[in-house]
Formats: structure tokens, C-alpha cells, sequence
């Protein structure tokens, strides 16, 4: 099932990557490198998935997890992070990050969490 | 406001030396103005000489002029409208002449740590650090400065290195932290004493008679090397200029830290 | 994030564990206990007192481990996991195999606190699971306070990842970061200072400001043994690593002995 998701990392490379793998699958992406424009965007759509990074400039990815769950309770959220700590993995948790992936990754961990929460889209919708 | 020359060279240790000074701007406000001397020796030998020797001079006096201005310019963008001064020549003579002229209240440059004290001596030995009219600040690393100051020296630095303090930190918001240093090289182990009680209680009414208040005072006991584990971690050290090898020189070239090196003469 | 914890029965696997918790719980890694012994039953035990002890850290209503989480076809989210294996055999061997296998990012393997990076009744599986895995391995050597993370990395070669595990360590520990320049003669070369003067710039983007320290290749042996023992020590060890380059596996094995510390092996 083709889905919609946005990318937001102030990392360029990050969203690169994950277009050049994900739109093979079929899927929808929206790339943002600049948070204020990615939180501007989630307030005007309801995508399927977000993968957000947690520490940026201006807005972090708690913010951005909260402006989705407003928008939408359907929208799995996928957190990464450089600098885990355990009060931000918390907050993930109670705030209703779908998954909360630790750099350094494999491009293959992101693919895999967005093929569950497309899984678990899939479910909730039948 | 202090008068500040800084010396940089297109270089690492020049990029973190302006890097932090221009935080520490923030905090102590002062002018800054940059020097930099080119190094003749590493862009050749000019064959000539009159006319010939003159714009092989001036084009590397201009191309100098341009890589300093970039590495300003990258650093801190506040400063680039300041002219550097390129000026060929002796590194120290020329640095110690501009600063007797200009009366500068501070020297900084950068000199990246190493473990092997070598340089480090080199600098304490040169003939612009023994003549110094003013302190020198040299930045080995870029600190954050929320890790305060620490002033080290012995009982005997201890009294000029806190007047040097009040005249360029005065306004600074963060109380320094004092480690006296007893030298016992039989001591490998860092012993902290308490009976200093004088030392520490004078620290104090010094600190209390300007209406300031002293951070953690240390008094301890030990070689260089054991005492190496307590210079480590303040955004700046401040000491006396050591003799080149004795025991607070091996204490110093052991820390990572941003060191002031104020002179030992009286200031007003 | 997958983190495979390989343990022995002694007191040093009990007392690494502590660091794979705090690992699992930061990162919501994956995390598999993996016990290598020719008695499967008492190692089975084990194992599965590590997995309990390992539970008890975590607070079941905020862990990315706990049982609801897989419930309802996740609609809470994704249900992390903890595995547990046994595996008989060479040690170090089957340590390799399993991380290879479950494709580990990271390595946990406690050792003896003496200086010789040992498995009581195995000799050194540490070291030889630290030098040959294709992934980072964090030995660990007494779960004691780490205030400073040394790494000794090879400038001109450095891989992304070495450069996220080192910002998670030290996020992980609430560690400063020293960073030790390898250096062949007194002048650091044009080619390192600009990967030191990015690396510096990546670090302090993200608030972490590193001390930079220059140490001759052939003073390595003495700064380790002399600085390292109130850290954790990280080496990259890549196939372009100056260390693997320079270094016979011989001297390798030296300077990790050298050293009292925890390390890190990145790559």
C-alpha cells in the first residue's frame, strides 16, 4: 500500500537516502531539511508517517511528534536520534512515538520500521 | 575595555584561538586586532632584490592579507570589517614591538595540546613570552566558558595572579576557583591539605573587600602529575609565567585548558 | 540499534549489565543476551537470570520493552525486544557469528578488571571478539563512573558511524569528549587539520566541545597507560585505521592491555 510520508532531518543526507529507497517501494515522500517548514506542513496535511530527527535547530523532534498527535492520532511517528538520552526516549514512549531509532543506523532499520507502521496502518484500517 | 592583539596564522590552532576569544568577547567586552606575520621561509626565497625582492614581498603580504581575512571572516564575522595587520618579519620582535607601541592589555594566540611538553616549553622559552609587558593568553582548545576559571599558583603567585584577575575579569559574572599547588614530586598522588587556613581566609577578605565572592579554594600537595587530574576541566587557567621546565610548567603543559599567563610585576 | 550483550557466568558479565540497560533504554535497541558455554543447561540459567536482572532495570510503564507494546497489532507502537541465546563452541568464535547473524551494531562484553582483557575460563575473548568483529564492541571493565571519553581516532579515515557511536557514548556516559590526534612529527599535517577543524565544527553544532590532544605514534603506549584510567577509551580500529596500518595485531593487543580503562572499539 503506497503511503505518504515526510522526512524531516536538518541532515540533507538522511532524507537522500531514505527517498531514493523509499520512493522505489512506491511511496510518497516529503523531504524537509528546515523544521519550521516541516511543522508548517504537518498542520496542513495528515501524512501516514513522519520520521523525525529529535535534536534541531529551533523546534525538536518532541515538538514535531506533539504537532502530528494534534493533527492526527493515525500518524505513526518514527524518532531518530544522535543523542539518546533517557528523558527524551520517555517522552517518545508516553507521547506515542511509533519507533525511536539511535544513530548510527542501516538504512534497511528505517525501511523496516516504516513497513510496520504501514503493517500496523494497514490492520488498524481493517 | 581592554585592548587585545591577536596573532593567527592560517592554521587549526589559530582558527580555535579566534573562535574563543571571540566568545570571550562576549563575555569581558574588548577591541580586537589581528596580526599575522608571514612566514617567508615557507613560500621560498626570493632571488632577487630592489624592485624584484619588493613585489615578491608584497604579493605574499597580499596573499597573507587574504587567507587571515578568510579565516576572520569564517570565524567571526563581527571582526572582518577590522583591517588584520600583516606585517613580514621576526614573529617575536615584530609581536613584541607592536605591542610596546599600541600598549595592548592582552596577547592571545593558539597553540593545539600535545601531550609531548616540547612546544609548550619552546613557548614559555621564547623571547616574546620572557618579555611580555602583558599577559598572554594561550588557547589550547575550545572550552565552553560556563566551565569557569580557575587560578593557579603557588602561595607566592597566588596575591599578583588575583590583581591580575580583578583588572581583566573584573565584570565577569562566574566566581573563579583558586588551586594553590605545594610541589612534592615524592608525592605521586594529589594529598589535599587543610592547613592553609591563612591562605585561604586572606583569598577570601580579598575577594570580600571588592564585594566579589571566590569559587572553591584547593590547596594541595604533589607532583606535576598527580596534580595534572585537577587542571583540566575550566574554560580558563590563570597563572604565572613559569620558568620553562620547573615543576608549574609540567603542571601546565599537562592541561588541555585555554592558559593566562600574567606577569609577576605589580600592576596598579 | 542492535546491541548483542555476550556474557559468561562470572562476576564482570553481572557487572556490565548495568551499561547494556542504560544502552537498550536510551536508544530502544534491540538487545540480545548471548551466553557461549559446552554446558548448555547452566548457561541456559543464566542467561536467564541476566534477562531478568535485565527486565528489573527497566520501568515497566516506560520502557519500549514492555508486553503492551506488542499488543493490538502495534498501536502503541513498535515492541522492542530481548532475546536471549545460548550458542557452544569457541567462544569468541560463536560472539562473532551471533553479531554477525543478528547484524549488531554494537558489541557488550564485560572482561576481568585486571589489565590483561580476559574471560576467567576462556583466555582472551575479549580482546579477540575487539579486534576481529565487523561491528563496534564496547568491553567493559567494572561498571564504574565514566567522566571522559578519549578517543583515538584516525583523522583522515573516519567513518559516520564511528562519529554517531562516539555522540552516543558520550551522550549515554554524560562524558567529555578528548579527541587524541595521532601524529608522526611535531607539525600536524594540512590533510588532518581540516578533518579536525570539521570534526570540531560536527561536535560543537551539537554542543559537544572537544579537547584536542596531539600524541606521537610513538608515545602511543605510555599516553594510554598514563591517561585512560578515569575513562573510556575509543579506538577506531576500520580496515583504513592508521592503527591497523601502523600497528602489527601484536602492538594492538599491547595498547589495549595497557590500559585500565573501559574501551571502545569503533568502526
Amino acid at each position: 500500500m503506497p503511503i505518504q510520508i515526510l522526512v524531516l532531518d536538518d541532515e540533507k543526507i538522511v532524507g537522500e537516502r531514505l527517498k531514493a529507497s523509499l520512493e522505489k517501494e512506491g511511496h510518497t515522500l516529503e523531504i524537509f531539511i528546515n523544521p519550521v517548514a516541516a511543522l508548517n506542513r504537518i498542520k496542513e496535511k495528515v501524512f501516514d508517517v513522519v520520521v523525525t530527527d529529535i535534536r534541531m535547530d529551533d523546534v525538536d523532534g518532541i515538538q514535531v511528534l506533539e504537532e502530528v498527535r494534534k493533527k492526527s492520532q493515525k500518524t505513526k511517528v518514527i524518532m531518530i536520534t544522535g543523542y539518546a538520552t533517557l528523558e527524551v526516549a520517555r517522552e517518545s514512549l508516553t507521547k506515542g512515538a511509533f519507533d525511536f531509532i539511535a544513530k548510527p543506523f542501516k538504512l534497511k532499520e528505517i525501511r523496516g520500521a516504516i513497513q510496520k507502521a504501514e503493517d500496523a496502518l494497514q490492520a488498524e484500517e481493517n | 575595555m581592554q585592548d587585545v592583539l591577536i596573532s593567527l596564522q592560517p592554521d587549526l590552532a589559530s582558527s580555535i584561538a579566534i573562535r574563543y576569544a571571540c566568545r570571550l568577547e562576549k563575555l569581558v567586552r574588548f577591541t580586537m586586532q589581528v596580526i599575522h606575520i608571514p612566514n617567508m621561509d615557507e613560500t621560498g626565497h626570493s632571488h632577487g632584490s630592489g624592485w624584484v625582492h619588493e613585489t615578491w614581498e608584497n604579493a605574499i603580504v597580499q596573499q597573507a592579507r587574504e587567507d587571515i581575512a578568510k579565516l576572520v571572516q569564517k570565524e567571526f564575522f563581527h571582526y572582518s570589517t577590522v583591517e588584520p595587520k600583516i606585517i613580514p618579519g621576526e614573529r617575536d620582535l615584530v609581536i613584541l614591538e607592536e605591542i610596546r607601541q599600541k600598549k595592548y592589555d592582552l596577547f592571545i594566540e593558539g597553540l593545539l595540546h600535545s601531550f609531548e611538553p616540547d612546544r609548550f616549553f619552546q613557548k614559555l622559552d621564547s623571547m616574546l613570552y620572557r618579555s611580555l609587558p602583558c599577559p598572554a593568553l594561550l588557547v589550547k582548545n575550545l572550552v565552553v566558558l560556563d566551565r569557569g576559571i580557575q587560578i593557579v599558583g603557588t602561595p607566592d603567585t597566588i596575591p599578583s595572579l588575583l590583581l591580575w584577575f580583578f583588572k581583566i575579569f573584573n565584570n565577569l559574572p562566574a566566581d573563579p576557583d583558586i588551586f594553590v599547588c605545594h610541589f612534592e614530586t615524592s608525592w605521586e598522588e594529589a594529598v589535599f591539605m587543610e592547613n592553609d587556613a591563612a591562605l585561604i581566609s586572606d583569598i577570601e577578605n580579598d575577594f570580600l573587600k571588592r564585594g566579589k565572592t571566590v569559587g572553591k579554594i584547593k590547596t594541595v600537595k604533589g607532583s606535576p602529575d598527580g596534580l595534572a587530574l585537577l587542571v583540566r576541566d575550566h574554560a580558563l587557567v590563570i597563572s604565572a609565567y613559569p620558568q620553562s621546565q620547573s615543576y608549574m610548567a609540567q603542571l601546565l603543559s599537562m592541561s588541555p585548558c585555554p592558559i593566562l599567563f600574567c606577569p609577576e610585576f605589580k600592576i596598579d | 540499534m542492535r546491541i548483542l550483550f555476550a556474557a559468561d557466568e562470572h562476576s564482570y558479565s553481572t557487572d556490565a549489565l548495568p551499561q547494556v540497560a542504560r544502552l537498550g533504554e536510551n536508544t530502544w535497541a534491540d538487545i540480545t543476551l548471548l551466553g557461549v558455554s559446552n554446558q548448555s543447561k547452566a548457561m541456559a540459567d543464566i542467561v536467564n537470570t541476566y534477562y531478568k536482572k535485565l527486565s528489573e532495570y527497566f520501568d515497566p510503564k516506560l520502557s519500549p520493552y514492555q508486553q503492551s507494546r506488542s499488543e493490538g497489532n502495534m498501536k502503541t507502537g513498535i515492541h522492542k525486544q530481548i532475546t536471549t541465546r545460548i550458542r557452544r563452541g569457541n567462544p569468541s568464535r560463536e560472539i562473532l557469528e551471533e553479531a554477525k547473524k543478528a547484524e549488531c551494531d554494537l558489541i557488550v562484553i564485560g572482561c576481568s578488571t585486571q589489565k590483561d582483557y580476559t574471560w576467567k575460563d576462556a583466555g582472551d575473548v575479549p580482546l579477540k571478539v575487539a579486534k576481529d568483529a565487523d561491528c563496534s564492541v564496547l568491553v567493559i571493565k567494572e561498571d564504574k563512573k565514566i567522566n571522559k571519553m578519549l578517543c583515538c581516532l584516525d583523522h583522515d579515515n573516519i567513518s559516520q558511524e564511528s562519529l554517531e557511536m562516539v555522540s552516543q557514548m558520550i551522550t549515554l556516559f554524560h562524558a567529555d569528549l578528548d579527541i587524541v590526534v595521532l601524529t608522526d612529527s611535531e607539525d600536524v599535517q594540512g590533510k588532518i587539520e581540516k578533518k579536525l577543524s570539521w570534526l570540531i565544527d560536527y561536535y560543537s553544532t551539537r554542543d559537544i566541545f572537544p579537547c584536542i590532544e596531539l600524541v606521537k605514534l610513538t608515545n602511543l603506549e605510555t599516553f594510554v597507560s598514563r591517561k585512560v584510567r578515569w575513562g573510556l577509551m575509543a579506538m577506531w580500529m576500520g580496515k583504513k585505521s592508521i592503527l591497523e596500518r601502523v600497528f602489527p595485531s601484536s602492538k594492538v593487543s599491547r595498547l589495549l592491555k595497557a590500559n585500565e580503562s573501559s574501551v571502545l572499539l569503533l568502526r
